[in-house]
């Protein structure tokens, strides 16, 4: 194996989260459309070869730098490689992204027991007729770099990280196509009416379906 | 005479406005507060219009991002097509770049970025003096009076200007066709930390929109309104004066540098 994300969520009220729902519903339009909006950051680490998975988990979890026991929780998946390099700008994003949910400390997710991580992912519910979709974006210049100091990860060489940022979506609409426009409408900032969530001139992005 | 009266815009968490507020009346101008709930047609009443610094929304999302999808920012951009002037200060201008009201060549586009910092060795929020100049083939109603280096405080931690737009970028190459750039205290364009502060596009500290009728700049033009707010040993000419006038009071208590551009307003009637 040598691609991980872990994704980190807040335990309780995401702030940010909380606040870009309401602006796509109370001031942009999606106040029928729009049921629910969840962020997570994310953590992609790719190497050569990542070796001991509990090594990471245990460099990530006791690491001040992006968790807090007391305040996130934490899901990690293995992965299909190459997002970085999609990140970067040189290959398409890979497919599935997120593969088999490895840990995680999410009651929600431990309770699907799902082997398909992006099926798990999916699983936001949710009523009939709507469908979710999925946003990731970072920082053009800043989003990959390595991992922190200060923090006893395992003795691995070669490990590049990528941090962004998942926004998922269920929204109300006819299919999943539509729906997966619609988050894209809403996600991608063109004007002062049009798009909220990245800002295309510091942030990439990809949807992930 | 009757006074023109200047709107200063407040969202949840801007915390400059008493000050911008109080160096607004001292221009000549009537100011008053225009709180993000009041309704959005009340900008009709104003002449002109001032966004403060600070933090709106705390900066959720990106700082900017959720003021400018506020009504009240659609209500202004119909108040500036009518040619009225308005200046946004640090998180203002990040709220008027969010809002495509600067550049604003298309129309409500968002064509720019403010990012963070880019400054070796350190990141995050960064504060320090800072000089800028106008670029002369770019001036507009904010910048026709500054004709010399002007010295002024800067405070954030998302002040570079940025763009993926090539053709947008290059057109502030020339230096004369900068609104607002950061300078050395002799006024020779920064190229590099410490005189550019944030690794800004072609240094820009300021940027125009609507033919320089509207404003984004990220240094504090209400935190140098006095020459008192000078600090002592700041280089250049304004250092200069304001050792020259240590202990006359008078003197302190006349203009500082930022007040070159903030008596712009001076001008409405």
């Amino acid at each position: 194996m040598n691609a991980l994300v872990f994704f980190v969520r807040h335990r309780s009220v995401d702030l940010v989260g909380m606040t870009a729902a309401a602006a796509l519903r109370e001031r942009m339009g999606y106040r029928d459309r729009l049921l629910e909006l969840r962020r997570d950051d994310v953590f992609a680490l790719e190497a050569p070869e990542l070796g001991d998975i509990e090594g990471w988990v245990r460099g990530f979890t006791n690491s001040s730098h992006w968790f807090n026991p007391n305040k996130h929780r934490y899901a990690l998946y293995a992965a299909g490689d190459g997002a970085i390099a999609a990140a970067g700008g040189s290959a398409a994003w890979p497919r599935p992204w997120i593969a088999e949910l490895l840990r995680s400390d999410r009651p929600d997710l431990l309770a699907l027991g799902a082997a398909n991580g992006l099926a798990s992912w999916q699983a936001m519910p949710g009523p009939a007729g709507s469908f979710v979709h999925a946003i990731v974006s970072w920082d053009l210049e800043e989003g990959i770099g390595g991992l922190p100091a200060a923090t006893q990860w395992p003795l691995v060489t070669g490990v590049r990280l990528l941090r962004a940022q998942l926004w998922s979506a269920r929204l109300r609409g006819d299919n999943a196509a539509q729906v997966a426009a619609s988050v894209q409408e809403f996600a991608l900032t063109r004007s002062r009416s049009r798009g909220l969530l990245v800002q295309p001139h510091v942030e990439g992005w990809a949807s992930l379906g | 005479m009757k006074r023109a009266a200047v709107g200063v815009i407040q969202f949840p968490g801007l915390n400059c406005e008493d000050e911008s507020l109080r160096v607004l009346q001292r221009v000549g101008v009537d100011a008053a507060l225009v709180r993000w709930n009041e309704p959005a047609t009340r900008l009709a009443e104003f002449a002109g219009f001032f966004i403060p610094g600070g933090w709106s929304y705390q900066d959720r999302i990106r700082a900017g991002a959720i003021a400018s999808k506020s009504p009240l920012m659609e209500s202004l951009a119909r108040e500036v097509e009518k040619g009225k002037p308005a200046l946004g200060i640090c998180n203002g201008a990040q709220i008027l770049v969010e809002s495509g009201l600067v550049p604003g060549r298309q129309g409500g586009a968002v064509e720019m970025a403010l990012a963070r910092n880019r400054i070796e060795g350190r990141e995050g929020y960064f504060s320090r003096w800072v000089h800028v100049a106008a670029g002369d083939k770019a001036r507009g109603f904010f910048t026709q009076d500054i004709q010399e280096p002007i010295a002024l405080p800067i405070a954030h931690g998302e002040g570079r200007f940025c763009s993926n737009d090539a053709q947008l970028a290059a057109s502030y190459a020339e230096v004369s066709a900068r609104p607002l750039y950061y300078c050395a205290p002799d006024g020779a364009p920064a190229t590099e930390w410490p005189a550019l502060p944030n690794g800004s596009l072609h240094g820009l500290a300021g940027v125009s929109g609507c033919d320089g009728q509207v404003m984004a700049f990220m240094p504090h033009p209400e935190r140098s309104a006095w020459l008192w707010q000078v600090p002592e040993d700041l280089p250049g000419a304004w250092g200069e004066r304001r050792r020259a006038a240590s202990r006359d009071f008078q003197r302190l208590n006349g203009d500082g540098p930022g007040m070159l551009l903030l008596r712009a307003f001076a001008r409405l009637r």
